[in-house]
C-alpha cells in the first residue's frame, strides 16, 4: 500500500506526503515515523528482565504487540495454535536481539492455557503479564443478528469471555507473584456495539466488563488489569482495502490523525506501557488507540 | 413489592400507538416492578422466564401481533454473591457468565419479530455496577456489558425496522434481595445524589414507562443509569 493518491479534502489532486496507510514520516524518520515509536519503548528497555505471555501472538494486532513487547526487552512467551505460526514471529523478536519462546497454545483449552502459562514460567521463571489479544476466527464475518445460531456466539465467546475467565485463573498465582499485569485486548465495537458485527461487539464488550471488574478484585494483590483497544491495519482489513480501493480513504477520513495504526509501532508501545511499571498505578482502564477516532469514552 | 411510584392514570402505556402488549421477562423484582407498573397503566402484560420461547408467550396471553413493548430483566441466582475468578469453577463460570448471555440472545431474537410487527420497543435491564465494575461480580459485569454490547447492536440494525432499543441500569440492589448481601461493599456506592427510592425497582418500572412515551422514539441505543445520580457520566 502507498499513500493516498486520490483527490484530497480540498479536491485537489495530490500525492501527500504520508507513508503506508497514511501515517506521517519516512519508515525511518527518527523523530516522527514509526523508527521512533519503537525507539521510545527499545531504548529504555521498560520490561528487561520481566516475562509476558501473548496470545493469538502470530498475526494481526498479536503479532505487533509481541515485536514491541520484544524490543522492549521482555521475554516474550509467543503463543499461537500452530507452532510454526508462533516460531516465525519468535524468530523475528530473536533476530532483532530480543529473548522469545513459543507455546502451542488454543486459548480454548483449559488444559494447553494451564501447560502454556507454566511452561512460560519454566522457561524465565517468572510471569509479569499475560496479554490476551487471541479472537475469535469468524470475528470479522458480518452476523445476521436476528436468526443466527447460538452455537455462532458461543465461538466468540469461547474465545473472548471463557479464555479471559480461563486465563485469568490459571494466570492468578504467577500475576500475584510479580505483582503483574492483565492486559485484554477489546474493541470500540464493545462501547459502541456494531450493527454488523454484533457477536464480535458482544464479546468484546462483556471483556471490557471484565476487566473492570477484575481490576477491582485482583487491585488488593498488586495485580493490574486493563483493556486496549485499537484500530490498526490487521490482515484482514489489509486484504478488504485491497478488494476496495476506497475503503482506506473513507476509514482513514474518520481517523483525526488521518492514518490507520500500525500494529507494532501504534499499538504495540501502548502494549508496552499498559505492561510496564509505567502504569503502576493504571487500572480498570480500556485505553482506546485509534488515532482520535473514538473519544466518547 | 411496594407500588411504583407513578399512578396509574398518570404513567404513560406501551406503544407510541396502536395495542398496548409487552412481555417482561424475569424473574427479577425489576420485572415484577416492570409487570405490576405496566398493567397499572392499562397494558396487557405476558410473563416470560430467562430464555423461554417468548412468541408463545405472547400467544397465551392473546398478545399475538400485539407486542410493541419487550422488557429484559431476568435476575441468575446467586449472581450478586461475590466469588473470587480464581476460586470460580467452570461450571459456574458458565451458569454465571454464559448463560445470561445465550438467554439474551434468545430474547432479542424472540422481540424481533414480535416488535417488528408493532414498531416497539425493547429494553435491556442490566445493573449498573456492571459499568464500574466490582470486586467478586466478574461474572456478572462481564454477562452484563455483552448483553449491552448486543443490545446496541441491536438498536443501530433496527432502527430500519421502526424498533427502538434501550438499556436501563439500575443499581445491583434493585434487581434482588440477594444483592442486599453487597450492603456496605465497594459497590455499595455513596456518591448517589438522589435518595434510596430513586434507585428501586419501581423507579426503574417508572423509567420503562417513560420509555414507552411518544417522545423516546428519538431514542436509542442509550443506556440510562438508575444509580441515584451516583456516576452522572458520560
Amino acid at each position: 500500500m502507498t499513500g493516498r493518491a486520490e483527490g484530497n479534502a480540498n479536491g485537489t489532486d495530490t500525492v501527500d506526503e504520508r507513508g503506508e496507510f497514511g501515517m506521517p514520516g519516512s519508515a525511518d524518520d527518527p523523530l516522527a515515523g514509526p523508527a521512533a515509536a519503537i525507539a521510545a519503548v527499545a531504548d529504555r528497555k521498560p520490561l528487561a528482565g520481566r516475562t509476558v505471555l501473548v496470545t493469538g501472538a502470530a498475526a494481526g494486532v498479536g503479532r505487533g504487540i509481541t515485536l514491541a513487547l520484544g524490543a522492549a526487552g521482555a521475554s516474550v512467551v509467543v503463543t499461537a495454535r500452530r507452532k510454526e505460526a508462533g516460531a516465525a514471529v519468535a524468530d523475528e523478536i530473536t533476530a532483532a536481539g530480543g529473548i522469545a519462546d513459543v507455546a502451542v497454545c488454543d486459548v480454548t483449552s483449559p488444559d494447553e492455557v494451564a501447560a502454556a502459562l507454566a511452561a512460560a514460567v519454566e522457561r524465565f521463571g517468572r510471569l509479569d503479564a499475560v496479554v490476551h489479544n487471541a479472537t475469535s476466527r469468524r470475528s470479522s464475518e458480518p452476523v445476521d443478528l436476528e436468526h443466527a445460531p447460538v452455537d455462532l456466539w458461543n465461538e466468540h465467546a469461547a474465545v473472548g469471555s471463557v479464555a479471559t475467565y480461563t486465563l485469568a485463573r490459571a494466570a492468578y498465582p504467577y500475576l500475584k507473584a510479580t505483582a503483574g499485569s492483565y492486559l485484554v485486548l477489546t474493541s470500540p465495537a464493545g462501547m459502541q456495539g456494531s450493527a454488523n458485527l454484533s457477536f464480535y461487539a458482544a464479546a468484546k464488550g462483556g471483556q471490557r466488563g471484565f476487566v473492570k471488574s477484575l481490576a477491582r478484585e485482583w487491585g488488593p494483590d498488586g495485580i493490574r488489569v486493563n483493556g486496549l483497544a485499537p484500530l490498526a491495519v490487521t490482515p484482514a482489513l489489509e486484504n478488504a482495502m485491497r478488494l476496495d480501493p476506497t475503503m482506506e480513504r473513507r476509514i482513514t477520513d474518520l481517523i483525526p490523525m488521518r492514518w490507520i495504526g500500525d500494529t507494532e509501532t501504534d499499538i504495540g508501545p501502548c502494549a508496552v506501557f499498559l505492561c510496564s511499571a509505567a502504569s503502576r498505578y493504571v487500572t480498570g482502564q480500556t485505553l482506546v488507540v485509534s488515532g482520535g477516532r473514538m473519544t466518547a469514552l | 413489592m411496594a407500588d411504583t411510584a407513578i399512578e396509574a392514570d398518570e404513567a404513560v402505556a406501551p406503544g407510541r400507538s396502536g395495542p398496548r402488549g409487552a412481555v417482561v421477562v424475569g424473574p427479577s423484582d425489576v420485572a415484577a416492578a416492570v409487570v405490576a407498573a405496566l398493567r397499572a397503566a392499562g397494558a396487557v402484560v405476558a410473563t416470560a422466564e430467562s430464555g423461554a420461547d417468548l412468541a408463545g408467550a405472547a400467544e397465551q396471553a392473546g398478545l399475538a401481533g400485539q407486542v410493541d413493548l419487550v422488557v429484559h430483566a431476568p435476575y441468575t441466582p446467586g449472581s450478586t454473591a461475590p466469588c473470587a475468578v480464581a476460586d470460580l469453577a467452570p461450571e459456574e463460570w458458565d451458569r454465571l457468565a454464559e448463560e445470561p448471555v445465550r438467554h439474551g440472545l434468545a430474547a432479542l431474537q424472540g422481540a424481533y419479530p414480535l416488535l417488528r410487527a408493532t414498531g416497539g420497543s425493547f429494553v435491556l435491564v442490566a445493573p449498573s455496577v456492571a459499568i464500574e465494575g466490582g470486586a467478586g461480580l466478574v461474572p456478572l459485569a462481564t454477562a452484563s456489558e455483552s448483553l449491552r454490547a448486543l443490545a446496541k447492536s441491536a438498536a443501530r440494525r433496527w432502527a430500519r425496522d421502526g424498533i427502538a432499543v434501550h438499556l436501563l441500569a439500575p443499581t445491583v440492589f434493585a434487581l434482588d434481595a440477594e444483592a442486599e448481601a453487597l450492603r456496605g461493599t465497594d459497590v455499595d456506592r455513596s456518591e448517589a445524589a438522589l435518595g434510596a427510592d430513586s434507585m428501586s425497582a419501581e423507579a426503574a418500572a417508572d423509567v420503562v414507562l417513560l420509555l414507552c412515551a411518544p417522545g423516546a422514539r428519538h431514542l436509542t441505543g442509550s443506556t440510562f443509569a438508575l444509580d441515584g445520580g451516583a456516576l452522572m457520566l458520560p
